[in-house]
């Protein structure tokens, strides 16, 4: 069991975290370790204090909450908070611990927090959390920024910047105007996100934007290699050619 | 699917009806001469056996032949043609059944079909088709009732639900849940700033509930839209600024109630919620040449991607603008940097339920 339970807060607005703050106070066991009035606030702090839990507000400007939990890259404990039911719904799907309609009451927060409590004293395992972001998701709709951590910064990238994307091993190497940003996602996940007319999967490891594509030159028999409009060469499958081919 | 063949139940209840068919006719047979009661019996039940399947396939005519319709006459005569047809089907089966009974050696006496069964079966056939089509009309309009009564539920539930739609979004939900957040959240900080926000909304939801579909001074919109801001700064705090540039001539002039309302809730959703510094909300009314502009003007996040939802408080307004102004009025919306600005254009002192009076 743990005894002092350390949280992280976050919401932006002022009177949502006051209200939150005189509740945590009453509830014997926890401490705050850091109060987030947005989502890239949220992700530094996570970096920087290790908390046990974090309580979470769902539309806030910049990073909502799911993209937080998206760039977290670590399994916490998190507890929803949000005015909207459909929202809850699908902070449910993310397995997510608990969560609150807002106006809530002090019982139904020590209650999410003696589940969390619960969930950590048996040390269930937590399903990844950035499928699981993505699987909340509901709006089918394509991905128009990609979200990348820099040390304990956020990075957005509007998709239509990006020139490839690389796998490697478990993650990706995302390309952007000769600089490479990490991610911690598969490339078929990402790939899935993606506008598909314009992100073409050329090679079990690469992902091309198609308008930077220069020309594509054969290479040796069935293998093609494409250059990019800063030079970059970057291999195509025969499988990836037809894709290609198909597009163009 | 056939209604008899869904489910055992009515098949068996169904054949069970041909019983006493299978008794009348096993004793027509015997007082013809067909033979004793085992015999008649032996021809007749799988006679009627086989006839009480094939009278089933009278639905499909029935159905696709309603009755009470114009082509009523020509169901009649398609339904007696059919029967015919069945009669003699029937007719052809008692033959190759009574050739197949001579050959047998399970018959002591040979019997020959005279020509008074053949007619006894003919006529029976007919008149057994004819009364499965009766049956059959009776599911047809079972059916049909059944429809009817499902389709005038479903039409209810759709305009219960309209309704309900319509209500939801007068209320605006989200907006109260968060403001009552807010309250919970002052009740014990700042007692006095709680009942000044439960003041302000219940002035905001009161306003919401009359406004009717009746033209309105501009000023009553805005003392409405201004409780909302109200309401709202609460949540925001220093995120949220509003200024008005409102020319004071205007503020007689009538227009469509909840006309500024949506315009400004789409300034705040979309703009300053999506901004972590918040920003300042402009709403200017000006009128000149016979037309009053009022006009909404806000910053948003460039970066943020597009979110859904602005165009139905938009759609709204526009709707509701065409229909008390027709062509007359205009909204336009639209970005220029970071600022969004949404304007309204209405003639003055003319719209349909203004003139009326």
């Amino acid at each position: 069991m743990i005894d002092e339970l350390r949280v992280i807060m976050v919401d932006d607005e002022e009177p949502a975290r006051r209200l939150l703050r005189e509740y945590l106070e009453d509830t014997p066991g926890v401490s705050i370790v850091s109060e987030c009035g947005n989502g890239f606030e949220a992700v530094k702090a996570v970096a920087e204090h290790d908390p046990d839990l974090m309580l979470l507000d769902i539309q806030m400007p910049k990073l909502d909450g799911f993209e937080v939990v998206e760039l977290l890259e670590r399994d916490l404990p998190i507890i929803f908070i949000t005015a909207h039911d459909e929202h809850a719904l699908r902070a449910f799907e993310v397995h997510a611990v608990d969560y609150l309609l807002k106006p809530y009451s002090l019982d139904r927060l020590a209650g999410a927090i003696e589940r969390a409590r619960d969930r950590i004293g048996r040390g269930e395992e937590m399903p990844p959390l950035d499928e699981l972001a993505s699987a909340a998701r509901p709006d089918g709709g394509d991905l128009e920024r990609i979200l990348v951590r820099d040390g304990s910064d956020v990075r957005v990238i509007p998709t239509e910047k990006v020139d490839y994307i690389e796998a490697k091993d478990d993650a990706v190497s995302i390309h952007v105007g000769g600089l490479a940003h990490h991610k911690a996602q598969r490339l078929s996940a990402l790939e899935e996100r993606l506008d598909a007319k314009r992100f073409i999967r050329v090679h079990r490891s690469f992902i091309l934007n198609i308008d930077r594509l220069r020309s594509i030159e054969l290479y040796a028999k069935d293998s093609r290699i494409a250059i990019l409009e800063d030079g970059t060469k970057v291999p195509v499958s025969r499988s990836g050619y037809s894709r290609l081919r198909d597009l163009l | 699917m056939h209604p008899i063949l869904v489910s055992r139940r009515h098949l068996a209840l169904y054949l069970m009806a041909w019983l006493p068919v299978v008794a009348l006719l096993t004793v027509a047979m015997m007082m013809t001469g067909w033979g004793g009661w085992v015999q008649s019996l032996l021809f007749v039940f799988p006679m009627v056996v086989v006839y009480a399947f094939l009278c089933l396939s009278a639905w499909y005519p029935c159905r696709a032949l309603p009755l009470g319709d114009e082509r009523a006459e020509m169901a009649l005569v398609m339904h007696i043609a059919a029967a015919a047809l069945s009669a003699l089907l029937w007719v052809g089966m008692a033959w190759a059944l009574a050739q197949g009974f001579e050959r047998s050696t399970l018959y002591a006496d040979k019997t020959q079909l005279t020509t008074e069964h053949t007619g006894i079966i003919f006529i029976a056939g007919m008149l057994l088709y004819l009364l499965s089509v009766a049956i059959h009309y009776l599911f047809v309009a079972a059916e049909a009732s059944r429809a009817a009564e499902r389709r005038a539920l479903e039409a209810e539930v759709a305009a219960r639900d309209a309704e309900l739609q319509a209500l939801k979004a007068q209320l605006n939900p989200h907006f109260l849940f968060n403001s009552l957040n807010s309250v919970a959240s002052l009740a014990a900080t700042d007692p006095e700033g709680a009942r000044d926000m439960c003041i302000q909304l219940g002035d905001y939801l009161r306003g919401t509930l009359k406004s009717g579909t009746d033209l309105q001074p501009l000023d009553v919109e805005l003392a409405q839209v201004r409780r909302f801001l109200r309401v709202e700064s609460v949540r925001y705090g220093d995120r949220l600024r509003v200024d008005e540039e409102i020319d004071d001539r205007c503020l007689e002039i009538k227009v469509p109630p909840l006309i500024l309302q949506p315009l400004v809730e789409n300034a705040l959703k979309h703009g300053i919620a999506g901004l972590v510094e918040g920003g300042e909300i402009r709403i200017g009314a000006r009128c000149s040449g016979g037309l009053l502009t009022v006009w909404v003007e806000n910053p948003f996040d460039t970066e943020d991607r597009p979110k859904t939802g602005a165009g139905v408080g938009l759609a709204n307004v526009r709707h509701r603008l065409e229909n008390v102004f027709g062509d007359e009025a205009r909204l336009r919306s639209g970005r220029t940097g970071g600022e969004y600005r949404a304007e309204v254009v209405i003639p003055i002192g003319e719209g349909k339920g203004d003139s009326d009076d």
